[in-house]
């Protein structure tokens, strides 16, 4: 194997790595909330990490399709977690006994008044 | 009412650069047949979703714009790391919290980049902005304790501050920095807790 | 080089199948939304792995396109049922 061999390999076993923890994550934690963390996060970068070991093994013009993807998965995960999340909290998929302190409840309560 | 200039009178030639620069990407040939229909497919593209004339250029400072993203970067997977660690040391429960966070720009893209800037991280999101009132909510995991709550929209101000220091002029990065340590203070010396409290009394008062 | 594509490929079957346990746990819809969206990821994730093991870069229109649909997708559907749940 080449160096550029040994470095596609970690990346893309480090980048479904991260996948995995991101599915066990979803599956194991208790609310719609944190399993949004658990599922956009460690997805993004895992797949991020995957694209950069395709493009080493990949010829170098190819390079950019490969970053356009990834790109696009940066721009797009925040904005869909975000979107996602506050369809949770108004829906009521929060789990309550998982928060310390609920800052917009309280300013939801006292804006009611 | 403003003078709206009509869709397809005005095509803005970075766009169409931009554009093109994407088709070329997608399809991963640099000839002459994809820089012709790139083009064509820009144009129409820019005339049939005209965007507000408004626009703005984020890369006036591409170096620290490069700085910010390399911050970025290093938080993902620092925060990456911590996120698990923290899932693992809860045997797979998590404790969160939704805090409130002062807004540091004016700006409408400039607030949008933060957000998502903020989002990306793995362990927090913006969950809710108030823009009129100034404020995000953002959705932390990994508090425990008052102190890391306190810590956590450190955080968020930091990186809201850097994106502000990348992307926006100069006076207006120096006035986010002011911003971001009054809101700091205010959060340490309970301020805010206090005003909470009033919101409490005034509640009781009017029942 | 081959026992890496092996590995990688295993991974991610690990976590798809992870993630279609939450599609058939549910509870909420917006779970099941979430699990497909990650679904897709995956998938995106195994084309680029499979370019990689081909070495020849023939899907990358393919995993553009179809990252960006699925993120599409996926906003519609969240606004539907936000705003279904929020009215019943």
């Amino acid at each position: 194997m080449s160096v550029r061999d040994w470095i596609s390999a970690g990346l893309l076993v480090s980048g479904a790595l991260f996948c995995v923890i991101g599915a066990w994550g979803m599956v194991r934690l208790p609310d719609t909330l944190s399993r949004l963390q658990a599922a956009t996060k460690p997805q993004t970068l895992g797949l991020l990490l995957i694209l950069a070991g395709t493009a080493v093994r990949l010829e170098p013009h190819y390079a950019a399709g490969l970053a356009l993807a990834g790109l696009f998965q940066v721009i797009t995960a925040p904005v869909l977690s975000q979107l996602m999340g506050r369809a949770a909290y108004r829906t009521g998929c929060v789990d309550r006994s998982t928060l310390v302190v609920d800052e917009l409840s309280q300013r939801l309560r006292a804006g009611r008044q | 009412m403003a003078k709206r200039t009509l869709p397809g009178t005005r095509v803005a030639p970075s766009l169409l650069i931009w554009l093109v620069l994407v088709w070329l990407l997608l399809w991963g040939t640099f000839d002459v047949a994809s820089l012709v229909y790139g083009t064509l497919v820009a144009l129409v593209v820019l005339v049939l979703f005209p965007l507000p004339s408004h626009r703005w250029n984020i890369f006036r400072r591409p170096l620290r714009l490069v700085t910010v993203a390399l911050y970025v970067v290093v938080d993902l997977f620092g925060s990456a790391l911590r996120f698990l660690a923290d899932i693992v040391r809860n045997g797979g429960s998590v404790s969160a919290a939704i805090v409130h966070v002062p807004v540091l720009s004016d700006v409408d893209h400039v607030i949008a980049s933060a957000a998502n800037v903020v989002s990306l991280a793995p362990g927090k999101f913006v969950l809710q902005i108030d823009r009129p009132g100034g404020i995000w909510y953002v959705y932390v995991t990994g508090v425990h304790t008052g102190p890391d709550v306190d810590k956590a929209v450190d955080d968020v101000l930091d990186m809201q501050r850097a994106v502000v220091w990348a992307v926006a002029g100069d006076e207006e990065a120096s006035a986010a920095a002011g911003r971001a340590e009054e809101a700091k203070r205010r959060r340490r010396t309970g301020a805010d807790r206090s005003g909470e409290a009033d919101h409490g009394d005034q509640e009781r008062e009017d029942r | 080089m081959s026992i890496v594509f092996a590995i990688t490929f295993g991974l991610l079957g690990v976590a798809g199948l992870l993630t279609m346990l939450r599609i058939v746990r549910g509870p909420r819809t917006l779970d099941r939304i979430l699990a497909v969206d990650v679904l897709v990821v995956l998938i995106v994730a195994g084309t680029a792995v499979g370019m990689a093991m081909s070495s020849r870069g023939i899907y990358i229109a393919l995993i553009v396109v179809v990252a960006l649909l699925g993120f599409v997708g996926t906003i519609s559907v969240v606004r539907l049922v936000e705003r279904r749940e929020e009215y019943r």
